[in-house]
């Protein structure tokens, strides 16, 4: 190193300054660059029916919403499930990740209906006349979807949602629609649709055919379908505005093609074996096992429900000999009497375990033809009625399934009891009586959970015989009986919403049935007893952070929100949305 | 020197787009030397004084949005009823809209540095003094997700980074058969966010569940916020004006279980402002960071050491902060018994439905039950929180401290097993009770090398043939993390990150080098 440092040695300070030169870039094209800037893989402009088709997908393949939203939180909140082993005070907090469907709206389905919306819109008037039809139909889905963002949010942005990729219209702040302006601004597009895909078009209309995963192109079940959507606003406004939800009800039933008028018209998806696109849909994630709630159990065994063996399966407990097994060794009480069945619900208020005996309670250990079983005295739910591809067993091993679940959005079913309820209110001129209504209701939920179980192969399916339908309607409690007929209606709704829970949830808020203080079918009283809870009603309403681009639109949508007393405090989730009035 | 170059990242499909930038620098630099034989002191000296100028574009193709991707078919999962064709249906896969008006960042940086070496090369220092701006910087900016996009690439924002290096190298031993040098580097950077686009004060860099990291404007960058921080007290009058008060600034408590149990409450459930929503808890960014290297020679043997460490800002580790609510850190014991730190109390008579629940309260605790397990804690109760009482009566405690409500008998000392899950568990958790300061100082590295002779050596054909034995991540000498969480582990690189997930620990490896030249 020396040797080095004195070969360079200098006796003075040398000072060296290095200009500068300047080389003119040359060579590369504007255009090659662009060429090499674009994705060789990227897809700039495509035929608007095919985003349709992932624009509707998304309606369904949201699997946190299947997951933390119905299985978490709605169905436990609404006694549609109860946990296995009971549930806790924790059962009726949130279980957080909820509300996954705000995402979902604005990055995915509305995203691509509204562009879907837009790529028409900026073809040239010749092709844009052909693709009338399916722009109305396009319409019909976000409208859905924005409905059903705004059911446990309130007010939400629409009219200026989703413009940020369009440079014309670039809105990267949109206001918010409040829930009434936004019912009155889908109900408009609900009926300019209707409109359209009631006209006589122009010139022939491009038909989206596989891309419409519902209706495959069928625009009269369209039109049906958005006078369906039309009824379930109606519906909602039932308290905030009677005179308005009976105006929508008695155009949307003197329409020409009218509401969803039998099982080949509803809207609803059909999935496949693995339709689990997030991976979440499995209501068994995370050790959970769910039984049904005990009331609605008994009624539906005791009315001999056909939905009943679609709906939950036997307990493990569901011989004479292992009943007897149990009790001899102990594991039930002596006093009790076999009672002949294998459907039997699970208490759903929390600490239920100090109130009710222990065996409904956790599995019972017992030595049964020389070997020992663990058994619940509750039956747990047919997962493979939500969940095709899950085990036969849910505690392990066992086969998986091969069936597969069909998703509703609006059913036949759905329709007959909206309509029962209006005409029964006196909101609506429906040509047709309320016990028609309610029996049609009644028969198209049994028919559709036969098929839906039989697609799903559900645990020892067993075919419906349609003297079932029969029997069932000359049942207590499930005749048709107009002294409680309101009753009646929303007790056989919430039934057939088992696997639609988010209506479920919406029609106990709405309607308060089924009530524990009901006549026909109740559910259990949860606001008494020692860990008293209050079923809540709403999300948390995220107020914005500091940053948030929107602040302001969204700190005064919601401050206007809380203006209504019934709304409570922004994470208060047994706060109320302006529909869901006291 | 200074050229035109471009990038072709900024050049949209349709071919327009700024896409040029000037690259030039101009530096000077002087050498100076001292006669070796007149004073040996200072054998070299240089002084560099340096700015240049430099710009640039992005990624490849993330200019040219509006594109879409091939939806499900394409991935090989027949998501949808194999006789129908929507399964090859198309869907929107970018969700960073591009402006469509970007031009080149932009950074200037002004440097200055002084090299110096003497007593025989045995003594050296290099210190850096530098200034850095940049500017037009693109930037994937969040936007609300109603607008239909999660962000835009824009140009926008400007930092500054200023900062000094200092190297000192030094030699204390030298002869024939043993030498010792030794080698200190010391940096210091302070940087400052001076513009975020939009006309934003803040925008999120990293981020977990309710606590984040931040560029501020006017502040340093990397600072940490969190919505599910504790909650600051303030005082208000009557008509809900702020006013003075010594409690001020205080965590704030409410009460759970019908009024049973105290808990912290999360700041985004008090504050009514967005920063006491969202209160400041400090910086990620380190005072400095600091190295050192001594390598001994002895014949043909080296032993070297290098230590480095880190001093100065906050983490956020959620090994630490869920460990907490699982009881599985050392540091949950605190309070369990009388011997570790428990305080002791008297149950509450209390249970809401007797015939119920004769013998347990809501938190599974027997009612008039001595115990020694409570945990004080430390805040003041929220307006309008009510305090379940030793007497089984309700009391408002609004406005008092915890201390003062429990020698009234208006609140209890948590029992340690509920105090850890709930100030710990995720839906309710205080985040900021997972933070922790982030100062390590760990033995990097420690290798021992032998060189063979050159007799040997040249034997084989070989100019060279050294074997070591060598140890990395050997130990930290000082680390401030809680539960020997391994600081280090974060979760991802990014400059804003602050946050420890996963507890990886920290790995000791050894091994042996062999190291040949020909």
């Amino acid at each position: 190193m020396n040797n080095k440092t004195k070969i360079i040695q200098m006796k003075k300070i040398s000072f060296i300054i290095l200009g500068f030169a300047v080389a003119i870039m040359s060579g590369c094209s504007k255009s090659q660059f662009a060429k090499d800037n674009t994705d060789p893989d990227a897809v700039l402009s495509i035929p608007p029916e095919k985003e349709l088709a992932s624009g509707l997908l998304a309606i369904h393949s949201n699997s946190l919403d299947f997951f933390y939203d119905y299985h978490l939180a709605i169905r436990p909140w609404i006694q549609s499930f109860v946990g296995m082993s009971g549930n806790s005070s924790n059962t009726f907090n949130s279980p957080g990740n909820l509300n996954s469907r705000w995402n979902q709206f604005y990055l995915n389905v509305g995203a691509n209906l509204v562009d879907v919306i837009h790529l028409i819109d900026i073809m040239p008037a010749d092709k844009q006349a052909q693709y009338q039809f399916m722009r109305a139909a396009t319409r019909i889905s976000l409208a859905y979807f924005a409905f059903y963002v705004s059911d446990v949010n309130g007010s939400i942005p629409y009219t200026n949602g989703f413009q940020a990729r369009y440079t014309i219209r670039q809105i990267l702040l949109p206001t918010y629609n409040t829930q009434e302006n936004l019912y009155d601004t889908l109900d408009a597009q609900l009926q300019a649709s209707i409109a359209v895909l009631e006209s006589t078009p122009s010139v022939e209309q491009v038909s989206p055919v596989g891309n419409d995963i519902y209706y495959q192109g069928n625009y009269t079940n369209w039109i049906k379908a958005a006078n369906s959507l039309r009824l379930k606003i109606a519906m909602r406004l039932i308290k905030r505005s009677p005179a308005k939800a009976t105006a929508i009800a008695n155009a949307v039933l003197l329409d020409k093609v009218g509401p969803i008028d039998g099982l080949s018209s509803e809207w609803v998806f059909e999935g496949t074996n693995n339709f689990n696109p997030g991976g979440n849909n499995d209501p068994n994630n995370n050790g959970h096992i769910w039984a049904g709630e005990k009331y609605m159990v008994d009624f539906m065994r005791t009315a001999k429900d056909p939905r009943i063996r679609n709906i939950y399966r036997q307990s493990d407990i569901n011989t004479k000999d292992i009943f007897d097994s149990a009790q001899a060794q102990g594991k039930l009480p002596a006093a009790l009497i076999w009672d002949t069945t294998g459907y039997r619900g699970a208490w759903a208020a929390p600490n239920a375990s100090a109130t009710q005996p222990g065996y409904y309670f956790g599995p019972l250990n017992f030595s049964y033809k020389g070997s020992t079983i663990s058994a619940y005295w509750t039956s747990h739910i047919q997962e493979r009625m939500i969940y095709a591809q899950e085990s036969s067993s849910p505690f392990g091993g066992g086969t998986a399934g091969t069936g597969y679940n069909y998703f509703p959005v609006i059913t036949y079913a759905d329709v007959c009891f909206m309509r029962a309820e209006l005409k029964q209110r006196g909101l609506s001129n429906d040509p047709m009586t309320v016990k028609e209504l309610y029996e049609n209701g009644v028969t198209a939920s049994i028919t559709d959970y036969d098929k839906w179980a039989n697609a799903a192969k559900v645990y020892q399916y067993t075919p419906l015989d349609a003297a079932e339908i029969t029997t069932y309607l000359s049942m207590p409690g499930v005749a048709f009986d107009a002294a409680n007929a309101l009753e009646q209606i929303c007790d056989q709704a919430f039934i057939d919403f088992y696997v639609n829970p988010n209506e479920a949830w919406a029609l106990v808020k709405r309607t308060g049935y089924p009530s524990s203080t009901g006549k026909i079918m109740k559910l259990e009283d949860l606001s008494t007893g020692s860990s008293p809870v209050v079923m809540p009603r709403r999300y948390v309403i995220t107020f914005p952070v500091l940053g948030d681009l929107n602040y302001q639109n969204a700190a005064d949508a919601i401050n206007a929100m809380k203006a209504d007393p019934g709304f409570g405090e922004i994470s208060d989730i047994t706060g109320r949305v302006w529909w869901d009035m006291p | 020197m200074a050229e035109t170059t471009g990038t072709s990242t900024l050049v949209y499909n349709d071919a327009h787009g700024k896409y040029s930038y000037l690259l030039w620098s101009r530096c000077c630099f002087g050498v100076y030397r001292f006669m070796e034989k007149q004073t040996r002191f200072i054998d070299y000296g240089k002084l560099r004084v340096s700015y240049n100028s430099a710009g640039g574009g992005t990624t490849a193709y993330t200019t040219n949005t509006g594109a879409y991707g091939l939806s499900y078919a394409y991935t090989n999962q027949a998501l949808c009823r194999s006789s129908w064709q929507y399964c090859k249906s198309i869907f929107i896969s970018k969700y960073c809209f591009a402006k469509s008006n970007l031009i080149p960042t932009h950074t200037s940086t002004s440097e200055i540095g002084l090299e110096l070496r003497g007593l025989d090369n045995r003594l050296g220092l290099d210190f850096t003094y530098y200034n850095k701006i940049s500017e037009n910087q693109l930037i994937q900016f969040g936007v609300p997700v109603t607008s239909g996009v999660s962000s835009t690439l824009i140009n926008g924002g400007k930092v500054s980074n200023k900062g000094v290096e200092i190297s000192l190298s030094f030699t204390p031993v030298r002869n024939k058969d043993f030498s010792w040098t030794s080698r200190i580097n010391f940096t210091k950077n302070l940087n400052k966010v001076l513009s975020l686009p939009y006309g934003v004060l803040y925008q999120q860099l990293e981020a977990e569940d309710g606590i984040r990291t931040v560029a501020k404007v006017g502040a340093e960058y990397g600072i940490l916020v969190a919505q599910y921080g504790y909650a600051r007290y303030q005082a208000k009058d009557a008509n809900g004006k702020d006013i003075a008060s010594p409690l001020n600034g205080q965590p704030v408590l409410s009460t759970i279980r019908d009024n049973t149990q105290a808990v912290y409450l999360r700041a985004v459930n008090y504050g009514t402002t967005p920063d006491a929503q969202e209160p400041v808890i400090g910086s990620t960014q380190p005072k400095f960071m600091a190295s050192w290297k001594n390598s001994f020679t002895y014949k043909n043997f080296t032993i070297e050491a290098f230590v480095d460490a880190k001093i100065g800002g906050l983490e956020y580790s959620t090994t630490y902060f869920y460990g907490h609510a699982a009881g599985a850190l050392e540091s949950t014991l605190f309070g369990r018994t009388k011997e570790l730190g428990g305080v002791t109390y008297t149950t509450l008579p209390y249970a809401a439905n007797p015939n119920s629940l004769p013998t347990y309260l809501y938190n599974g605790l027997k009612p008039n039950t001595q115990r020694d397990d409570g945990i004080m804690l430390s805040g003041v109760f929220a307006e309008g929180t009510m305090g379940m009482g030793t007497d089984g009566q309700k009391h408002d405690v609004s406005g008092m401290t915890f201390e003062n409500a429990v020698s009234k008998g208006w609140a209890t000392p948590v029992d340690a097993m509920d105090f850890y899950v709930y100030r710990a568990r995720w839906g309710s958790g205080i985040r900021e009770a997972g933070v922790f300061e982030n100062s390590w100082v760990s033995l990097r590295q420690v290798s021992i090398g032998y060189n063979l002779p050159r007799s040997v050596t040249s034997k084989i054909k070989m100019n060279n043939l050294r074997v070591s034995v060598l140890g990395n991540n050997l130990i930290y000498l000082y680390n401030s993390a809680p539960d020997h969480i391994n600081p280090e582990n974060l979760s991802n690189s990014g400059s804003g990150n602050a946050f420890e997930r996963g507890g990886v620990p920290y790995v000791r490896s050894m091994g042996v080098k062999v190291e040949a030249s020909f």
